[in-house]
């Protein structure tokens, strides 16, 4: 499999890898997974009250370029409100990286990524507002 | 060229469709079929009867391979039941971090160059494994419930990727 040169970096080089404090009320964990390839993949937002994402970490287990598209991730959400990054589709990642047809998936996993991250921000939010 | 329905494939050896089948009699039915098969016993035949024997041969194989498999096998199975709108997005956040943590654990090991905990894991997977494919085969067999199925089944492919992790570990280090 002949990788891109942005894969191939974000693989050698992958930016924000690790973990934060999952139990953080302002920490939101995108978990999701494909069958398929058996890949996974865990990404990390931590919000500001402002709303802006301050910080990124993912996780993944998976080829070059299921890392490279969850390390692209974390760079661009980075400033970024929650509402700008559900806007990420994965056919801007798969762009960026110059992904082939075989490897779209991973891109689509990388955007249920963040899908699942804010949801799961949100919910955490909202159950901390009925508590509140 | 006409190919077999995966109904057909359970009915080609005689067998009802469920995930719990008889190993030894599906492997019985699959050596009588291939001898009647056989391109010898059919050598003084047409030219037209016997590239039918040799097609059949061939979808013989095919149905052999996908039901002595346990995952094609349930994939048949659900594919049968015919049920739509069956997606991959019901693994659960607890499983899926289940698997970061086995995922974890098999690199830590490979790094270590630990046998013992690669076997260990080993160990721990076939176990799993055997829970999953019971858990599956009575979602098939006894619920005919083909959501929790393809969940099930969904995990299972998980598992596999799993065992192959831990194989080229052992593979790596036994050089």
């Amino acid at each position: 499999m002949a990788y891109s040169e942005k894969v191939l970096d974000h693989y050698e080089n992958p930016r924000n890898v690790g973990s934060m404090d999952k139990s953080d009320p302002h920490v939101g964990t995108g978990m999701v997974g494909a069958p398929a390839c058996g890949d996974v993949m865990k990404l990390q937002i931590k919000v500001g009250d402002d709303g802006i994402i301050q910080d990124a970490k993912f996780k993944t287990y998976g080829c070059g370029s299921a890392i490279a598209s969850s390390s692209l991730v974390t760079e661009w959400i980075k400033g970024k409100t929650l509402d700008q990054v559900m806007e990420i589709k994965n056919s801007d990642i798969a762009e960026e990286l110059a992904l082939p047809p075989v490897k779209i998936h991973c891109s689509v996993l990388a955007e249920d990524a963040i899908r699942a991250a804010v949801a799961d921000l949100k919910a955490k939010q909202s159950s901390a507002k009925v508590a509140a | 060229m006409n190919t077999l329905s995966d109904t057909n494939y359970f009915e080609l050896f005689g067998l009802a469709p469920r995930f719990t089948i008889d190993m030894h009699s599906l492997e019985q039915s699959f050596r009588q079929l291939q001898s009647e098969l056989h391109p010898d016993r059919h050598a003084g035949n047409s030219e037209a009867e016997q590239r039918v024997a040799l097609q059949k041969s061939t979808q013989v194989n095919d149905a052999y391979r996908t039901l002595r498999n346990p995952v094609t096998r349930a994939r048949c199975l659900i594919d049968l039941a015919g049920v739509l709108g069956l997606e991959a997005k019901t693994l659960t956040p607890g499983f899926l971090m289940a698997q970061m943590e086995w995922r974890e654990s098999i690199e830590d090991a490979r790094h270590a160059g630990d046998v013992v905990a690669l076997d260990a894991l080993s160990k721990r997977l076939k176990h799993k494994v055997s829970i999953q494919e019971k858990d599956l085969a009575s979602a098939l067999d006894d619920e005919a419930n083909f959501q929790l199925a393809e969940q099930r089944l969904n995990e299972l492919f998980f598992y596999q990727k799993l065992r192959s992790e831990i194989d080229d570990a052992l593979d790596q280090l036994d050089k």
